[in-house]
């Protein structure tokens, strides 16, 4: 549909208002601008031509009532010229009072209509040509201004769309059929996460379940059967158990035999072997006792024979210990006297000693103090020579400047008589002196005549009226400032005269020879000690010490000489009286141990041949002493005897292998007793077993057991099915999805190109996006970033919005609509304004486009674009 | 005087034929796990009134004896409520001497069926436990002897240490036997096998006239004399048997033997190979498992499907197996040789009706089904909400 032209009359305060907006029928296409201020009736005329299209003239809808102009009772009228395909529809309705409808139809099928009917024709028309829900949802109003265009249900985009993809969409039985799959899916699996249903996990568990009780039921029953295979492993087992234990009863008896026969030769073996034992025991003790008495007699003889030697060793070590202790008495007195005259000695030597000792330390005192006192005077004389020194500063060097000094004087005066003054006065009462060049402001009054005149030797007049000039006044200056600075030096070191000065700078001079002097005495008299030290050394002197009678050096040297030697004489005799008393001490004492050792063993030997003696005594007293002999053969026969009979039975025995026997019988009897137990517990365990299998075998446990298993073989087969259909069902659902998504990417393929070339239009060609299930645009992409279309700027939303709308508008082509925008873009930068000049005139070539702006500079690059002012 | 009484048993022997019936196999206890409990509970009860109608069968004929040639239980350890039931029918029935042998399944070790007070308080006084090898007299010279089994692994079949006990002494003799033979399918077995030539040896030789072989579970006789026969079980139990279901009418004297195979059993193990290829096929599969001359309730299915079919032509063979599990005893697929395809045609595509994303979904699908089970029945699944959605 293609508007050419829209009459308002009484409108909204549009009392008459035509607006053309295509002046050349043939070329409906194109953007139309309407420019206006506010309230010029922009909106209105949009409005107008809905209402036109959409409401009876007789409606009351609140639409058509708020075309009514307020406060004027003229009933609103719209018209318009239109063409729908081939046809030019011009359509006039007069809203509420005294509706109106009137239709010309001209071009193929001409017709002219009123009232309804006209009404009805032009609705059929419309909705035969364009899908009016999308049409009006391609406008764009200040109110939504960043909103996608709701195009997703709409009829006539998905007769484009489908046209576009060359496959049609699906209907109303493939959508009963992706809602039927999705339900079978979702009896198996959960929507939101894909897993199996309860119902199936319980079904599995059931399974499982079953399938462990079958398990163990077959445990059982292999029980039961393992049971029965034992028993009869044991049945076979019993008669060759019964066969063996006869056999080994028949050889346990002949080995009991054997083991009888060796026993009773055993126990003989045992008795004569008591009787030998017996029999040598007697012989034995017999044997000691002949043995012991004659031991008892060699003995005494032996220790009578040594009881005689030592009796006489005895009496000679007496003697000689007798005699050796008066010699050793003897010594004891001359080293006791030896000692005393040694006492003697020492004592006196000591008294010498300590003599010449406090000698030693009242010379020493004394040369402590004579020292500290002489360096005590002599700190006091450096002193003095160090202060009249500091009181005399004609050094050297003094001297030597004042004698320059004198020099330059004498030099200076020599010069000044060798030539003649050169002096200049210019003077009248105050006047100019010049000296050497330099010029001096005398006043009257000063003596500057003698002055002159002891420089010159001129005598000057009148200074008011004379003018001297002295030529040679240079000399006479030099001799003045070298006299005047000898008479400042001498004067700074208060002398009168050079003289004077050069006899002060020899006594300083001695001054000085003198302290060097005072100085080495000094450190010569300190030596290695420093002053301290000695002042120490004399604080520490005792000065109480009373020397009264004490000897001089000498006399108390040859005191204690002599004392030494009487102490050394003494000692010598007291250790050689003391050396002799030891040596006799030692022979006193081990002769004394002699006798002591001699006297004991004396006694002992006495009282060991006493106990013999006793003894033998009593051997000799004893009653059977006479028969010992006698006996002691006999004794010795019996054993013999004895011993060969136990040789007969050893003999026998060693023949009869008895150990072999006594082994053979063990095993025998052992085999014997293992094999029965083998029987008793093989046939108590026969009997366990039929116990067991009876009671086990009682309850049905093959016909449960089979009950079971059929049971897991159904749930099995249950489970197995419900597997099978959900995973037929996972996999049509599957497959579905799979092909609704690529059949969504195609399907949307030429609106998202549209909007592509729009967009790469506005935002150059990194421009991209994504569009939703909705077909509205979910991202954006330029130079590298992605935003979702919530992220994006007002301003950028508002251009998406209105380029979708261009891009569906231009997909409809003839069978949409002329498209408004109603002050769209207020919140477009001018850049992206002069883009948007060329996406709306590109949108344009295939569509009509109406502007609504209050503002027509913001759209003034729409190139080739109408512009109509209200 | 023992010698005499030889001889007469001999001449009276000579001129005697018995007619006994010849059966084993009952293996009562015994499930299968395929069976729903329901099933399973008719499945029991069937095999019980087997027993009845050989029984009946035995009266009608005037049978001498019953023998049962092993596995009278399937196990030792069957429910109380097992014996009692069989008891019941044995006590019930014809009052005809029944001899039972112990077999591998219920041998007569100390968990022994036969030695429980359950047993010995309920069985009949007509029926005898064949618990050793001595010889049970039915008539004057008949006898009849059991080789029973101790333990479920003999190293040596009970029979062949019978047989050597053995010589013609003029007694029409009746063996009651249970094992494998090396020439009916017994081969497999290393320990405890028959050797057909030895049982031919041990008829010929007339130490026995008969001898009633249990175990294997389809009729068949074994060697050339006609006096061997296993008479198989009274009711099937496996796909596998060849020809079970019934028992044997035995009349036998010395010089003579007449076996009469009489069918007692109701149930039957089919395995079905069925190739799909067109809608005539489909149509004639549907119509067989309809038939109304088998007893579906008692027949046990197992099939396998190969071919290709459509989309539309699986849906309909899923509704009529579907139909056919709620009739049958049981259906289920037999897996080793199932190799069915399925391949949409266009006719599916125009039924469906379907377009977009959900078309190319459909050609996915479509594309793997031939390798893909899943896929194969997600197709299924997509064609039927479709046609669903359709309607």
């Amino acid at each position: 549909m293609r508007l050419i032209e829209l009459s308002l009359h009484n409108v909204r305060g549009v009392e008459n208002r035509t607006v053309p907006f295509a002046t050349d029928t043939t070329e409906l296409t194109g953007v139309v601008i309407v420019e206006g201020p506010n309230e010029a009736g922009k909106t209105t005329l949009r409005d107008a031509f809905v209402a036109l299209l959409t409401y009876k003239a007789s409606s009351k809808h609140s639409d058509v009532k708020l075309l009514q102009t307020s406060g004027r009772d003229e009933p609103p009228g719209v018209s318009a010229t239109f063409k729908l395909g081939e046809r030019t529809f011009t359509y006039r309705k007069q809203f509420t009072k005294r509706p109106t409808t009137e239709l010309i139809v001209t071009g193929t099928d001409p017709i002219q209509l009123s009232g309804d009917e006209a009404h009805d024709y032009v609705v059929k028309a419309l909705d035969e040509k364009l899908d009016r829900g999308l049409w009006q949802a391609l406008w764009l109003t200040q109110r939504e201004l960043a909103t996608q265009p709701a195009i997703d249900d709409a009829r006539g985009l998905t007769r484009v769309l489908d046209a576009g993809t060359k496959t049609a969409a699906v209907g109303m039985i493939e959508h009963a059929v992706v809602d039927a799959a999705r339900r079978h899916y979702a009896s198996f699996f959960t929507e939101k996460t894909g897993k199996l249903r309860t119902e199936l996990k319980q079904l599995d568990e059931a399974y499982d379940t079953a399938l462990n009780e079958l398990e163990q039921l077959n445990q059982e029953l292999a029980a039961v059967q393992n049971d029965s295979d034992e028993r009869d492993r044991l049945e076979r087992e019993l008669p060759r158990l019964d066969q063996a234990v006869t056999k080994a009863e028949h050889d346990a008896a002949k080995a009991r035999d054997a083991v009888l026969r060796v026993t009773t030769w055993r126990n003989d073996l045992r008795i004569v072997g008591a009787e030998l034992e017996a029999a040598t025991a007697k012989r034995d003790t017999l044997v000691a006792r002949n043995e012991q008495q004659q031991r008892l007699t060699f003995e005494q003889s032996q220790r009578a024979e040594r009881i005689d030697v030592l009796a006489e060793e005895h009496a000679a070590y007496d003697t000689a210990l007798t005699a050796l202790a008066v010699e050793l008495a003897n010594a004891e007195q001359a080293r006791l006297n030896a000692q005393h005259e040694r006492d003697e000695a020492r004592r006196a030597r000591q008294h010498a000693d300590k003599q010449r000792q406090l000698r030693q330390a009242v010379d020493e005192r004394e040369i402590i103090t004579k020292r500290r006192d002489r360096l005590i005077q002599l700190e006091h004389e450096r002193a003095q020579t160090t202060h009249a020194l500091n009181e005399n500063p004609f050094t050297q060097e003094v001297l030597e400047h004042l004698e320059r000094l004198q020099h330059a004087v004498d030099v200076a005066r020599i010069q000044q008589q060798q030539t003649a003054p050169d002096v200049t006065v210019n003077a009248l009462m105050a006047f100019h002196l010049s000296v050497d060049g330099i010029v001096h402001e005398l006043a009257a009054g000063d003596n500057w005549q003698a002055t002159l005149t002891t420089n010159t030797g001129l005598a000057i007049g009148d200074v008011a009226k004379l003018a001297i000039t002295l030529p040679k006044a240079d000399t006479h200056n030099a001799w003045a400032n070298a006299t005047r600075a000898l008479d400042d030096a001498l004067r700074q070191h208060d002398v009168a005269t050079i003289e004077e000065a050069r006899a002060k700078r020899d006594q300083r001079l001695a001054l000085s020879q003198q302290l060097a002097h005072q100085s080495i005495e000094y450190d010569t008299m300190l030596g290695d000690d420093t002053r301290e030290a000695i002042e120490q050394a004399y604080a520490l002197l005792d000065h109480s010490t009373d020397t009264t009678g004490l000897g001089d050096t000498a006399t108390l040297d040859a005191q204690l000489h002599a004392a030494r030697e009487r102490e050394q004489l003494a000692e010598h005799a007291y250790d050689t009286a003391d050396t002799t008393e030891r040596e006799l001490r030692v022979l006193y004492d081990a002769k004394s141990a002699q006798v002591t050792t001699t006297r004991i063993t004396l006694a002992n030997e006495q009282a060991e041949q006493e106990r013999i003696e006793r003894e033998l005594h009593a051997h000799e007293t004893s009653n059977d002493n006479n028969d010992l002999m006698a006996t002691l053969n006999t004794a010795n026969d019996t054993v013999t005897a004895l011993q060969q009979q136990q040789d007969v039975l050893n003999r026998q025995l060693a023949e009869a292998g008895a150990d072999d026997i006594d082994a053979l019988n063990d095993n025998a009897q052992a085999v014997l007793r293992d094999l029965k137990t083998a029987r008793e517990t093989t046939q108590r365990r026969r009997e366990q077993l039929d116990t067991t299998i009876r009671v086990r075998g009682g309850d049905g446990l093959f016909e449960r057991r089979e009950e079971h298993a059929t049971r897991c073989t159904r749930l099995q087969e249950q489970r197995d099915a419900q597997q099978h259909r959900a995973a037929v069902a996972k996999r049509l659902y599957d497959t579905l999805e799979t092909h609704r998504g690529l059949a969504h990417s195609r399907y949307i393929a030429p609106l998202y190109d549209e909007i592509l070339r729009f967009g790469r239009l506005l935002y150059g060609a990194t421009f991209d996006i994504e569009l939703n299930d909705s077909l509205a645009i979910a991202r954006r992409h330029v130079d590298g970033v992605w935003l979702d279309l919530e992220q994006l700027s007002a301003g950028a939303q508002e251009q998406l919005a209105l380029i979708s709308r261009l891009a569906c508008a231009r997909l409809l082509g003839d069978e949409g609509g002329v498209v408004f925008f109603d002050d769209a873009l207020g919140h477009t930068d001018q850049q992206r304004l002069e883009r948007l000049g060329a996406v709306l005139r590109l949108a344009g070539q295939h569509t009509q486009l109406v502007v609504l702006t209050c503002d027509g500079e913001r759209f003034r690059h729409v190139g080739g674009a109408t512009r109509i002012v209200l | 005087m023992s010698q005499q009484t030889s001889f007469d048993t001999a001449v009276r022997a000579e001129s005697t034929a018995v007619t006994l019936i010849h059966t084993a196999d009952w293996q009562l206890g015994m499930r299968r796990h395929v069976f729903a409990p329901e099933t399973q509970g008719r499945f029991a009860q069937d095999r019980l009134d087997a027993i009845a109608t050989l029984m009946q069968f035995a009266a009608t004929e005037q049978a001498d004896c019953v023998v049962v040639a092993g596995d009278v239980f399937d196990d030792n350890l069957v429910d109380r409520q097992t014996i009692i039931r069989a008891l019941d029918v044995l006590a019930r029935a014809p009052k005809i001497p029944m001899f039972l042998l112990p077999a591998n399944h219920d041998p007569l070790d100390p968990a022994s069926v036969y030695k429980t007070q359950t047993f010995l308080d309920n069985c009949p006084s007509h029926v005898t436990v064949l618990t050793d090898t001595d010889e049970h007299e039915i008539a004057d010279g008949v006898v009849i002897v059991g080789a029973p089994w101790r333990t479920r692994r003999h190293t040596i079949n009970p029979l062949s240490e019978l047989a050597e006990t053995l010589t013609d002494d003029g007694k029409l003799r009746i063996i009651v036997a249970h094992g494998g033979v090396d020439t009916a399918g017994g081969a497999h077995d290393t320990m405890n096998v028959l050797r057909e030539t030895d049982l031919t040896a041990l008829v010929t030789s007339k130490r026995c006239q008969y001898i009633a072989l249990g175990d294997r579970h389809s009729t068949t006789q074994v060697g050339p004399t006609k006096r061997v026969y296993y008479s198989g079980a009274p009711e099937p139990t496996s796909p596998r048997e060849t020809d079970p279901g019934n028992v044997l009418k035995v009349t036998v004297s010395r010089d003579d033997i007449d076996v009469t195979v009489k069918k007692v059993g109701r149930w039957q193990f089919v395995n079905e190979i069925v190739t799909l290829e067109n809608d005539r096929d489909l149509d004639q599969l549907i119509t067989w498992l309809r038939d109304p001359a088998r007893d579906n309730a008692r027949t046990v299915l197992r099939l396998a499907l190969q071919g290709v079919v459509t989309l539309a032509q699986h849906a309909k063979l899923t509704d009529a197996l579907n139909q056919a599990a709620d009739v049958y005893a049981s259906v289920t697929r037999w897996q080793r040789h199932d190799q069915l395809v399925i391949a949409p045609d266009d006719a599916d595509l125009d039924q469906m009706n379907l377009s977009g994303f959900v078309a190319d979904a459909f050609n996915t699908l479509r594309n793997d089904a031939p390798d893909d089970p899943i896929a194969a029945d997600a197709l299924s699944l997509l064609y039927a909400l479709a046609v669903k959605a359709d309607t």
